[in-house]
């Protein structure tokens, strides 16, 4: 069985903790063999992630509370809504909606826009015809940077 | 208050690190209770991002910042942008265009671009038009674009075990 874990110095990457694939040598595998490390600031080659994909709590997820992920907000035709979510990522977050189709082929459908992202909550807009439900994921965005 | 992190051999999924949703046992929990499991071929590891005032029909390369290797793969890209959700247009009496979401980028091992959902011939004229009403508009270009790329091969002729199992 290949070595799996090292917290330690690693050859590629210095002092950290290191987790590979199975299959894949800690110590010394490439890193697109590694599915978790404490990065340093890697670039180019040695470049392996830029943190874990990781969902923003709307509620919850403090001491034994278990984090509320989702949110569902209803809104009318043409009118806003204000989901709100947890102040993990300040406003480097990435609101991510998912919403039923509201009714096909009547003329009803239109889009549905996040807007002013605060810390703590955003603005929804309905843009169709009809009363739609949205219900929200809020994504960390990672970095403060523009491109990373 | 329940273990969370485990390094070493977990009864099921064998040897490795784990570490459990708040309020699971990561020695005995369901998977899906798990926030990281090694035993697993790929977890979503975020290569590359960022947000876009707008972004036109050149795309966004994501490997620039840091001068970033290829991947090898097109990855899964999560995305969001001012317009979500549905398209729908009558623009004739017997025409009826729907789309469950118009908000459609296309994907390559580097780059990102928006994509217009289609074309449609004009109600009123013979020419060509993008289909343009009431939700994304000109075309191959979007505002407010904010995403994510994941190290996770999806697109057709790299979902093979070659990228999931090595």
């Amino acid at each position: 069985m290949a070595n799996r874990i090292l917290i330690g110095n690693r050859s590629t990457g210095g002092y950290g903790m290191y987790v590979s694939r199975p299959g894949s040598n800690v110590l010394d595998c490439a890193n697109d063999k590694l599915m978790f490390n404490t990065n340093s600031g890697e670039t180019g080659t040695n470049f392996f992630s830029a943190g874990h994909f990781q969902a923003v709590p709307s509620a919850g997820g403090t001491g034994g509370t278990a984090p509320t992920v989702s949110s569902s907000t209803t809104v009318s035709a043409g009118a806003t809504a204000s989901p709100t979510y947890q102040n993990y990522a300040s406003t480097k977050v990435m609101l991510w909606g998912t919403s039923p189709s509201v009714s096909s082929g009547s003329g009803n459908g239109g889009a549905y826009t996040y807007s002013s992202l605060t810390s703590t909550s955003a603005t929804l807009t309905n843009n169709a015809s009809v009363s739609r439900t949205v219900t929200n994921l809020t994504f960390n965005l990672l970095s403060t940077s523009a491109l990373f | 208050m329940a273990n969370r992190v485990l390094l070493g051999n977990r009864s099921t999924g064998g040897y490795g690190a784990y570490v459990s949703k708040a309020g699971h046992n990561v020695l005995t929990c369901a998977r899906k209770e798990l926030l990281m499991d090694s035993s697993q071929k790929r977890a979503a590891d975020v290569y590359a991002g960022g947000s876009q005032s707008s972004l036109g029909s050149s795309g966004q390369n994501f490997l620039t910042t840091g001068s970033k290797d290829s991947l090898g793969y097109i990855p899964l890209v999560i995305h969001t942008e001012d317009k979500r959700g549905e398209y729908e247009t009558t623009p004739g009496a017997d025409e009826n265009y729907w789309t469950q979401d118009m908000a459609v980028i296309e994907t390559t091992t580097s780059t990102i671009t928006p994509k217009t959902i289609g074309q449609e011939v004009s109600s009123s004229t013979s020419n060509i038009e993008s289909i343009t009403v009431r939700n994304r508009i000109s075309a191959n270009s979007c505002t407010n674009i904010k995403f994510l790329v994941v190290k996770i091969p999806c697109a057709y002729g790299y979902m093979t075990s070659a990228n999931f199992d090595s």
